[in-house]
């Protein structure tokens, strides 16, 4: 039966195809989904509670079955408001709550706020989780909300200039540049003119890498425009946006991850990416981190201290790799680029067109080809990695076109690895891994030499329970552990 | 973790599985009524190694149906002799493969339980070598699968905040599995200071 329908709707499809008189149909259906979501929120709205108690937040939801959820202030890590384009127009917000935990599932969101009720219970909220956790530490008496300090505002060009050099589109534009170097090649090479289908094939290209460049830069304009950073006692505080905006509040006592990141542009502007990542849950990859879009490398120094109060989580300058991770940086990108060549040769080589001769003329100027990428492109990834140990933070930095340099304080550390292959092994060498708490990878660093990856493995996890927070002087230690997930 | 395999130690690796656990506790300074059975000295553990038949068997099991079916498909279609064995013939060798592979896994597979943490080593070709401490431990499941149930094996997974994180003990004796979590999560109590 199914069958048949299928082969019918299937003939009626091949003779018909998708035309304009289904237009309708599949716009009814549209409306008719519209009009039953909006229908059930609107019921919804009639079954959704939320209570503020004495030290908890208790929401109550749904219309066959009730979920309850409860969220203890203590345990806040942070509050964001959102607000989407139509909610600006009439006034709401979005209030989102997340807690420390792995496991994805502890994040509460209050929708259809009035935007100022959502500014004046998310202030409440800290002040209340600050008092909570002041009592529990000495007992002493409440203290009004600190005032907001602003670190750091950037301008429209600056936020223009971090668009265009990210590294997605950095990619794009190589694609497209070398899609265009093929059709000029073909150009050239071919006397009666390229094939039309290359030509066609390399065009498109080139128009989707540009269309897909211009996409995502208004995308990253339209969600950091208006890009502030500020600190209210011990959080950070981010607002960006302009059609959806959001205000994300972050402790610094949780943060456990600071990422450095550029690309071969930002790194010729002296320009570099931020991230300072908190252990959020899993599915709130937006609320657990604030990226900074571009800071000069001059000024991350000054900035690092500022937001976090201390200089302990300033990048330290690293020790490089040891010899035999230079050999195999070269060795490994010089036969990868080998490889490569070597199949398009015999792609190419195949159909039988080329004699001996030339074959083993186009072997010998892949190898040469090879060599003169691979070499100086593992010098340069060679001396781009590195790691380095303070008494508080452990950082590790590698990459040529995206490099990134971690910095993660040792009393953040979960656990910690280290993997070697065979040819690691053969030549003292290996990668070590340290696992921070949360979904994201762990900072890691290929070919590190292995006794001191071991060192590190064996010492820095065990370290963690006594090294001293990357915190100002006179911060004070929280009373209890950190990653209990709400119920 | 070079050290030369201890097949004498307490946990893991006795070689007889019908051997009592010893009740008496091991760390000098324990004095609770738990009876653990697990030294925390950092002495070098091996898998149980009954967990060499279970590498053979758990993936050997689907690869014999899948040789049945092919043979009893070839019967069906009148096939010679020759065509109807050679499912068995992979199948041996496969089977050879996946015990040379067990042995040398069981080889590769150390973990040790110090005062502060636990390490395990493992990995013929990638070696992994993992140290998770006590005071990170959120949680430690016991899992034991049917094959696992009946030759009397139980597998540990320790979790911390971290996704990451690798702390998988694949075979310990059932009646270890037990007193081992409770060893390990009384520290992680303990040293829960952060």
């Amino acid at each position: 039966m199914a069958l048949t329908v299928g082969t019918m709707s299937s003939v009626r499809g091949a003779a018909e195809g998708w035309g304009p008189a289904d237009f309708p149909i599949t716009l009814l259906l549209v409306q008719i989904g519209l009009v039953v979501r909006g229908l059930s929120d609107t019921v919804g709205w009639w079954f959704r509670t939320y209570r503020l108690e004495e030290d908890q937040l208790v929401l109550d939801q749904g219309i066959l079955a009730r979920r309850r959820k409860v969220v203890p202030y203590r345990r806040l890590q942070q509050v964001d408001i959102s607000r989407g384009p139509v909610a600006q127009l009439v006034g709401l917000a979005a209030v989102r709550f997340s807690t420390a935990g792995d496991a994805g599932s502890s994040a509460v969101t209050l929708r259809y706020l009035d935007h100022r009720q959502a500014e004046v219970l998310r202030s409440w909220l800290l002040a209340t989780r600050d008092r909570l956790t002041e009592e529990t530490t000495d007992g002493g008496p409440s203290r009004p909300p600190p005032p907001e300090r602003p670190i750091l505002a950037l301008e429209p060009a600056r936020l223009v200039l971090a668009a265009v050099t990210s590294t997605s589109n950095l990619i794009l534009v190589g694609i497209a540049l070398l899609a265009a170097v093929v059709l000029t090649g073909a150009n050239v090479l071919i006397p009666e003119g390229p094939p039309a289908r290359l030509v066609g094939l390399t065009t498109s290209g080139i128009f989707l890498m540009a269309f897909g460049v211009a996409l995502g830069t208004v995308t990253t304009l339209l969600d950091t425009w208006q890009w502030e950073l500020a600190s209210r006692g011990d959080d950070l505080v981010s607002r960006r946006g302009l059609l959806t905006t959001r205000n994300v509040s972050l402790p610094r006592r949780r943060v456990q991850l600071v990422m450095l990141s550029d690309n071969p542009v930002r790194r010729a502007l002296g320009v570099v990416q931020v991230s300072v990542d908190s252990a959020a849950p899993a599915g709130a990859s937006d609320g657990a981190r604030i990226v900074i879009p571009l800071v000069d490398r001059a000024h991350v120094a000054d900035l690092l201290q500022t937001a976090m109060g201390t200089d302990q989580w300033v990048p330290p300058p690293l020790t490089p790799r040891t010899a035999p991770a230079l050999r195999r940086a070269v060795l490994r990108r010089v036969v990868l680029c080998a490889l490569l060549g070597v199949l398009l040769v015999v792609a190419w080589a195949v159909p039988g067109t080329l004699s001996d001769s030339m074959l083993a003329g186009l072997l010998v100027g892949v190898l040469v080809v090879a060599t003169a990428i691979g070499v100086p492109w593992g010098r340069v990834a060679h001396a781009r990695a590195g790691w380095a140990r303070t008494g508080t933070v452990v950082s590790f930095a590698a990459g040529v076109i995206s490099h990134v340099q971690s910095v993660q304080p040792i009393n953040r550390i979960q656990s910690a690895r280290t993997t070697a292959s065979p040819f690691q092994r053969r030549v003292g060498l290996a990668t070590c891994a340290m696992d921070v708490a949360g979904a994201t990878g762990a900072p890691s660093l290929y070919d590190m030499d292995a006794v001191e990856a071991r060192h590190l493995r064996q010492e820095l996890p065990r370290r963690a329970a006594v090294a001293p927070a990357p915190m100002p002087a006179d911060f004070e230690p929280e009373a209890e552990s950190q990653f209990s997930v709400v119920e | 973790m070079n050290d030369a395999p201890d097949l004498d130690s307490p946990v893991g690796g006795r070689t007889d599985p019908d051997a009592s656990v010893p009740d008496t506790p091991t760390s000098p300074g324990d004095t609770s009524a738990t009876t653990v059975a697990v030294a925390l000295d950092g002495s070098v553990q091996r898998l149980d190694p009954r967990i060499r038949r279970l590498w053979v068997v758990a993936p050997g099991i689907p690869l014999t149906l899948i040789a049945v079916a092919v043979a009893v498909v070839a019967l069906v279609r009148d096939a010679t002799g020759l065509v109807v064995a050679a499912p068995f013939v992979v199948l041996a060798v496969m089977l050879v493969l996946l015990a040379v592979w067990a042995v040398l896994r069981w080889r590769c597979w150390r973990w040790s339980v110090w005062p502060d943490a636990i390490e395990l080593s493992y990995g013929v070709i990638v070696r992994t070598e993992s140290l998770v401490p006590f005071h990170r431990i959120q949680q430690i499941d016991i899992r034991r699968g049917p094959l696992e149930r009946l030759v009397g094996l139980a597998s540990l997974e320790v979790h911390t905040a971290a996704a990451t994180s690798d702390a998988w003990i694949p075979a310990v004796d059932e009646d270890l599995a037990d007193p081992l979590r409770r060893a390990l999560l009384e520290r992680a109590g303990v040293d829960d200071a952060t």
